[in-house]
């Protein structure tokens, strides 16, 4: 613990993130707008008091609804990042223990899923499955489950050839037992670390797919969509696009340094035990 | 400390910063070698041995710090020298024998390329030597024990045995023609009938170079079988110095002691062996003897008061408040 | 054939193994790869409440012996008899309560502990997974074992990094004997440890094989520890066992070339050791048909590259597997090897 309050740009990204997610979850009880309520009175107003962050072309606070964009981001990110967490680790961790066929098999659909592009195979998962947000963490899952199985399995492989799990299986305890208290204490840093990371993208895919219009439905607000209202009318409101743009961006700094940060952490403890 | 003394050592001081503390590895250690001397560092975990070995030859990391009175050698003050004049130096008169043969050897290059880049550098230092490289080295390798030289030095790392390995490294070492070779407990990793044959090649070719060793081990029967002197090293500071038979047959320190009688016990097959309480590496009280903690002749003096080294005999000291009465 | 030390149904012997092979092979799909034999037919009896000592270098396969009786790894051939049932072949399913009985210490403390847990919590686990003590006392009984082994109730809250390997092989045998077992493997547990702590833990494995009548398979290289700790030696080389018998008669007469150079290597005349650099290369038609040790071997004859010595009593239970055996009483005598 005292390890990450040492790193500054853990401690910074900590911070970064903490804020965000204060302000995503407790802003809008905070604010007075409404995210989809017009207000034609005060269309493309600059940022003032009323409006730190000014409003859009429907007249509605561009504050509000990125902090409503940002939980919807959040959410599907963070749901399907976990999701592909959990069943990426758990199929990584069995391959790697039990092998066999199926696990060559799921190995290799693991690799396919993994070789598109993953923005492409998002555009794809979205054309197939439909539009809409629950889709968009359904394909956020399928996007990382490959990368979560390849390394929980990786890292697994290794674990598994330690003397300690060797004495566990002599001691007669079971496969679950293993799996569960032997190696995945074991392997669940550099997880975490992925978690964090892949959050951080999620948003972007999210974030990518409504700007084209797959993801989020207007009137609702999303990331995506904001910035894609932004863009059209940059000229005349540049602060719509341009705020928005930055509130992704540090959302996004403060995960990666915070990442970065449980990295950090992990490898020198480890050193220092040698 | 003699003109004859081919190194000497004065209140060698080494630690390590550990996060904002420094933790010291070795505190004073004085000790010279002569020409043509073996002289064995025998210590546990935590003694010091290697680090002191390493000191000598400026091979610790940067977080290291080495502070000593003096570092001679041959008369000249090592601390003295650059980082580049020490280079010229360091692996060709100041040799090193590591514990693990593996990590000498590129393993991209075969042992032909090791030999012939450590003959180039004791022939560009000495500006002497013609003809072919490759003689000399099938030569090196006959010279320990390898009976086919050609198909060794064909070979990369990965192919030979540990035991084959630590001969090549030896080769190589003595194709560099040292003056003085610090050997990190060289046989540690190998089978006790390798070990057997390689102490018998380190020794017959000390003899032959005229060589000073400094070997650094944790195994008394070894070092009473190569060394001439012996300094035992308990938590960074010598208990016991002395011509080898005497600190090995008659020790005065109960470090050294305690050993020399679990050897004993082992070899009259007693029932339960003679047992050294506590762990080796901690240092018991910090104003006391660093042994305090495991000795079993402590008296109440030992844990405040700091021993030093007393004559116990002729050319023969030892640490302990026993003899300092 | 081998001819057996007893006869093998009679044998009150706790485990018997029978010609045990065991091929090493990478798969590979297109090429044919030699398989590497770890172990070459091996044959030995396990009393109860006794220390056998099997003394090899490494790649004599000591340590895998060691492991495939425990059921690590799958015999290619062979059979390990034990409370009636067939260990090589057992599925892995089917061991259930025999996982009590057989246990290890390895090599390498640290490594044996997960490093996530404190030594509570590994000392707990056996224990409740096979219900040695009820529920509520398993932590008095972690506190017992723990002062049974010499080490205080501070140790239990401590993580593996924090113990040093001494303490940390201590609770290695702790946790061995926790689950009563019949029969302990013991996998050179003092080779990575200090020199003087190695005491400490040997004879507390003495004290246990005393006190409680577990049988000890004990794995070492060093001969002198082998002398102080065991009943009886089996001598290995290359995966097969070359040398077999008490102690006692092993050390003062030994039979085979390669025991006697075992025992020199540590006395001041090293004539009868060689070593791989000694090898001559000889042509050996068929290895199986052939001793393995014949290309280094001084007392080497015709018949040694032709036929595979097999492991003979010359008395009561002292056997060797050599054609030209070293006659009982001609061998220099080797007292006095250091340890």
């Amino acid at each position: 613990m005292r390890a990450f309050f040492a790193n500054k740009l853990a401690v910074i990204g900590a911070a970064i993130t903490g804020f965000v997610l204060l302000a995503v979850i407790a802003g809008p009880w905070v604010l007075p707008h409404s995210p989809t309520e017009a207000d034609f009175l005060a269309l493309l107003t600059p940022p003032s008091l009323a409006h730190p962050f000014g409003t859009d072309s429907f007249g509605r606070d561009v504050l509000t609804r990125i902090l409503y964009g940002a939980r919807v981001s959040l959410a599907v990110s963070v749901t399907g990042v976990f999701a592909a967490a959990l069943v990426g680790s758990a199929a990584g961790l069995v391959s790697a223990y039990v092998g066999g066929w199926t696990a060559a098999v799921a190995m290799r659909i693991s690799d396919l899923l993994f070789s598109f592009p993953s923005f492409v195979l998002a555009l794809f998962l979205m054309v197939v499955l439909g539009f809409g947000v629950a889709n968009i963490a359904v394909s956020i899952a399928l996007i990382y489950l490959p990368l979560f199985a390849r390394l929980a399995r990786n890292m697994a492989l290794v674990v598994k050839e330690e003397p300690w799990v060797q004495a566990a299986q002599l001691m007669g305890q079971s496969t679950f037992s293993i799996l569960s208290r032997e190696i995945l204490p074991n392997i669940a840093a550099p997880l975490f670390v992925q978690i964090a990371i892949g959050i951080a993208f999620g948003i972007v895919i999210e974030a990518g797919l409504s700007f084209l219009g797959l993801g989020v439905q207007p009137p609702n607000p999303s990331l995506g969509t904001i910035m894609a209202d932004g863009r059209e009318y940059f000229q005349r409101a540049p602060w719509v696009l341009t705020l928005s743009g930055v509130a992704i961006s540090i959302a996004l700094l403060g995960l990666n340094l915070l990442s970065d940060g449980i990295r950090d952490i992990m490898d020198p403890k480890l050193r220092a035990r040698l | 400390m003699t003109e004859a003394a081919l190194i000497e050592v004065a209140n060698l001081r080494t630690s390590f910063a550990v996060g904002r503390a420094r933790v010291a590895a070795v505190r004073g250690v004085s000790f010279s070698i002569a020409v043509g001397e073996v002289f064995g560092l025998i210590g546990e975990s935590g003694s010091g041995k290697t680090v002191t070995g390493l000191s000598l030859l400026r091979l610790l990391p940067p977080h290291a710090s080495v502070d000593a009175e003096a570092i001679r050698f041959r008369g000249q003050d090592l601390a003295l020298l650059s980082d580049d004049e020490f280079r010229a130096l360091q692996g060709v008169k100041l040799a090193m024998i590591f514990q693990d043969p593996v990590g000498s050897f590129n393993p991209a290059k075969t042992v032909a390329w090791h030999l012939k880049h450590a003959i180039a550098r004791r022939r560009a230092c000495a500006g002497t030597g013609e003809g072919d490289w490759r003689e000399e080295a099938a030569q090196n390798l006959r010279d320990v024990g390898i009976r086919v030289p050609e198909r060794v030095l064909a070979s990369y790392p990965h192919q030979l045995s540990g035991g084959m390995l630590q001969r090549a490294l030896i080769a190589m070492v003595i194709s560099l023609r040292p003056v003085l070779i610090i050997a990190d407990e060289p046989t540690t990793n190998l089978d006790n009938l390798v070990e057997r044959q390689i102490l018998d090649l380190i020794r017959a070719q000390q003899r032959k170079l005229g060589a000073s060793v400094l070997y650094v081990t944790h195994d008394l029967a070894v070092a009473g079988e190569i060394c001439d002197r012996i300094a035992v090293m308990y938590a960074g500071e010598i208990v016991e110095m002395g011509p080898a038979r005497d600190v090995l047959e008659r020790p005065r320190h109960p470090y050294a002691q305690g050993l020399l009688q679990t050897s004993a016990s082992l070899e009259r097959r007693d029932e339960y062996l003679y047992e050294l309480q506590g762990e080796p590496g901690v240092r018991g009280a910090p104003e006391g003897c660093c042994f305090a903690a495991r000795c079993p002749q402590v008296m109440p003096k030992c844990r405040s008061t700091q021993p030093r080294l007393v004559n116990v005999g002729p050319g023969h000291v030892s640490r302990c408040l026993l003899h300092d009465q | 054939m081998i001819s057996e030390p007893r006869a093998a149904a009679a044998s009150d012997a706790t485990m018997q193994v029978r010609e045990l092979v065991l091929d090493f092979s990478a798969p590979q799909r297109f090429r044919k790869v030699h398989p590497l034999r770890a172990l070459d037919s091996v044959s030995l009896d396990i009393a109860q409440g006794e220390i056998l000592g099997i003394v090899g270098e490494s790649g004599s396969g000591k340590t895998t012996l060691g492991k495939t009786i425990l059921g690590a790894y799958k015999p290619t051939r062979g059979r390990i008899l034990y409370a009636g049932r067939d260990l090589a072949t057992l599925p892995a399913g089917r061991w259930g309560l025999l996982r009590r009985d057989l246990q290890m210490i390895f090599q390498d403390p640290l490594s044996s502990f997960n490093p996530r847990f404190t030594i509570e919590s590994s000392l707990a686990l056996p224990l409740r997974l096979h219900g040695i003590c009820p529920k509520g006392s398993v932590s008095g009984e972690v506190a017992a074992l723990l002062k049974r082994v010499g080490l205080g109730p501070e140790h239990a809250s401590r993580y593996p990094h924090e113990l040093s390997g001494g303490q940390l092989q201590r609770v290695a045998v702790a946790r061995a004997i926790s689950v009563k077992p019949r029969i302990i493997v013991a996998d050179e547990p003092v080779s990575k440890l200090d020199v003087s702590v190695r005491a400490q833990v040997l004879n507390l494995l003495k004290r246990m094989n005393r006190e409680t009548g577990v049988s000890l398979v004990f794995i070492t290289h060093d001969l002198g520890v082998a002398r102080f700790l065991c009943d009886r030696i089996a001598v290995m080389y290359f995966g097969r066992i070359v040398e077999i018998g008490a102690t006692a008669q092993v050390f003062a007469d030994p039979r085979h070339p390669y025991t006697l150079s075992l025992l020199r290597a540590r006395s001041a005349a090293p004539d009868d050791v060689t070593t791989d650099a000694d090898e001559i290369p000889i042509a050996i038609a068929d290895s199986a048909q052939a001793c393995n040790y014949a290309p280094r071997c001084a007392r080497r004859i015709a018949s040694c590259t032709r036929a595979r010595p097999a492991l003979t009593i010359q008395d009561d239970g002292h056997a060797s597997a050599c054609f030209v055996p070293i006659e009982a009483g001609t061998a220099e005598r080797t007292e006095g090897i250091a340890s």
